[in-house]
């Protein structure tokens, strides 16, 4: 069970259950999308994901076919992507989590793209694009 | 903390950036950019992520060259305001949470792989538990007196 919500606190989903697996995404569009050194996006079902937009905030941006990327129109919070081929999956973009979350990463993934300001010094594993499915699955992907 | 890294970036080029759909362009025109990784929780909604990293600017070397006039705020703190693209959602300037005129740009709007110099972690005790910090930068409480005020 989690629960989370956007900056301006508008917008508010809860989790039924657990999220998937994460890694840090340093790709370029995570990179764009979030401002920020590196993506941390977890799966869920759709049907176990509930929100809570009364003023109807939440905008969809397609960023590239048949790829949609949730944000709060009133701050600009990231909140989750899906892709079409693939609807009853969502991939929540952990900052916006209230509740704990205790997994930790299990893998750095588009280290090919990863910007020379970040310096990546865990021991956690380093892919140049997508992790292989035994490392890491990222449900609800474009992961092979 | 003045720090000059007058030995980064002596190109005349400028810094460039825009949002993930490309309305919103910037140019920073500078020698160099520092930058700082902050973990409030803020930041953290605004951007996603763990933490942010702004890279500052003062307004005099900042040109808008695309897009400025889409450019929508959410006062995230009195008299703080972090401004996004409407169309994709991408945060891409905090303005007026130092208490001067400086401008934070979120480093990875910047294009390509621009030289920044990374000085430090801030609110540090705001810290996510699936998060670690691994370099043995400087961490602050808060906003480090002076960052952000050295010009070029
Ligand atoms: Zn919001
Ligand atoms: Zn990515
Ligand atoms: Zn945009
Ligand atoms: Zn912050």
């Amino acid at each position: 069970m989690h629960k989370g919500s956007c900056l301006c606190a508008k917008v508010h989903y809860s989790i039924e259950g657990e999220l998937s697996d994460f890694g840090y995404c340093h790709c370029n569009s995570c990179r764009k999308a979030s401002g920020s050194a590196h993506g941390a996006n977890s799966g869920i079902a759709r049907a176990n994901f509930k929100l809570s937009d009364e003023e109807d905030l939440v905008r969809e941006f397609e960023s590239s076919p048949g790829k949609f990327r949730a944000f709060c129109s009133r701050c600009g919070s990231p909140l989750y992507a899906y892709l079409t081929k693939s609807r009853d999956l969502i991939r929540i973009r952990l900052g916006s989590l209230d509740s704990h979350f205790n997994k930790t990463t299990k893998a750095h993934t588009f280290v090919s793209d990863k910007a020379c300001w970040e310096s990546i010094a865990d021991s956690v594993p380093q892919f140049a694009e997508w992790a292989p499915r035994e490392v890491l699955i990222q449900t609800g992907s474009k992961q092979p | 903390m003045t720090v000059h890294n007058s030995d980064i970036n002596h190109s005349l080029e400028p810094f460039s950036g825009s949002c993930l759909c490309g309305s919103i362009k910037f140019e920073i025109h500078r020698k160099y950019l520092n930058a700082i990784h902050c973990y409030c929780g803020m930041c953290r909604k605004a951007h996603g992520t763990a933490f942010s990293t702004h890279a500052l600017a003062t307004p005099s070397q900042v040109q808008w060259t695309e897009g400025k006039s889409l450019l929508t705020g959410y006062e995230s703190s009195p008299g703080a305001y972090r401004e996004f693209c409407p169309v994709c959602g991408t945060h891409i300037l905090v303005h007026g949470q130092s208490g001067d005129d400086s401008l934070a740009f979120p480093a990875g709007t910047i294009n390509g792989n621009p030289a920044l110099t990374i000085l430090g972690h801030m609110y540090t005790d705001d810290l996510v538990s699936w998060y670690v910090i691994n370099d043995n930068l400087p961490q602050h409480h808060q906003w480090p007196p002076g960052f952000g005020s050295n010009d070029d």
